[in-house]
């Protein structure tokens, strides 16, 4: 998987590790959200591709063609006295997706489903999850 | 123009007739074509791919050029008849991917790379990460000779941010 490895393309006999970094690039962006997640803790270079900015922002683009719902909300409970507008895809992957803390997010209920979550990190890093599933 | 046969050779010496019209899928074939260094007597060798795979990506660009001529052909075709004839065409390429195991689909994915055949880029890549979605990360480092290179603290830290992720 090193850079380096690429250089030699034998594909008959070390396939693997000749896939170039590009390619690795373009399975990752193929990867619903909670997959991504977890491969986070693959290696340092799948770390960094995937909550690298170029990844996020191409992420976003795949998805731009897509039906979007313009939605609202606010933490009523929680330290950010904010309201927050998203704008998502209108359609659902097969419930496989959403958060574990609560179903279908469609209709508001997101406020909901993070007030039962715990660290403001932890609520960051699921709102960004949960936007990330919806653009799937 | 269809009717051109040009030859292509694997690099462990196969040899593979193929339309012109399907072998364009290849941006790098086309590209030979366009700057006439293809001579008729002569087989393009392509030294990255094996005759194994080469025939797989022939098969595939056989079945895209068909496609490719039936849209032409109905061209006012109805929305039914679209969709029919896109549903042809995912299940096909659905039983192309389910023959074949994930090490012929990274072989056939730098083939493609190679060959630089766009959609056959993106199918083989869809497919790998419908095979590895539900992985953990431990069968993913195996799956593509990954060396885990975080401390164990490192690791931990992750994963304990992302516990949700391993339900």
């Amino acid at each position: 998987m090193e850079a380096s490895s690429s250089r030699n393309l034998d594909p008959a006999r070390n396939y693997i590790t000749t896939i170039f970094f590009y390619l690795t690039f373009e399975i990752l962006s193929r990867l619903p959200a909670k997959s991504l997640i977890r491969f986070q803790s693959v290696s340092n270079l799948w770390f960094s591709i995937i909550s690298g900015k170029y990844f996020v922002d191409s992420f976003f683009t795949r998805s731009k063609t897509r039906p979007r719902l313009l939605f609202s909300f606010k933490f009523k409970h929680l330290d950010i006295p904010k309201h927050f507008i998203f704008s998502a895809p209108e359609h659902i992957n097969k419930g496989e997706q959403n958060l574990p803390s609560h179903g279908t997010t469609r209709h508001g209920d997101l406020g909901i489903g993070l007030q039962h979550q715990i660290s403001p990190r932890k609520r960051l890093c699921l709102l960004q999850t949960w936007f990330f599933d919806r653009c799937l | 123009m269809s009717s051109n046969m040009i030859m292509l050779k694997s690099s462990d010496g196969a040899s593979f007739e193929i339309e012109e019209a399907a072998a364009r899928k290849s941006k790098i074939i086309a590209n030979m074509i366009e700057v006439e260094c293809v001579d008729e007597d002569k087989a393009i060798p392509l030294q990255n791919v094996t005759g194994n795979i080469l025939a797989l990506v022939i098969e595939y660009c056989n079945k895209h050029i068909v496609d490719d001529d039936d849209d032409v052909a109905t061209e006012e075709a109805s929305e039914e008849e679209e969709e029919a004839k896109k549903k042809k065409v995912d299940d096909w390429e659905a039983e192309f991917m389910n023959s074949m195991s994930l090490e012929t689909m990274f072989e056939l994915l730098l083939a493609a790379n190679y060959l630089n055949i766009k959609s056959l880029i993106d199918l083989v890549c869809q497919t790998i990460a419908n095979n590895i979605k539900d992985k953990t990360p431990e069968e993913v480092r195996k799956i593509f000779s990954i060396e885990n290179d975080f401390t164990p603290e490192e690791e931990e830290e992750i994963r304990k941010e992302n516990a949700w992720a391993f339900g």
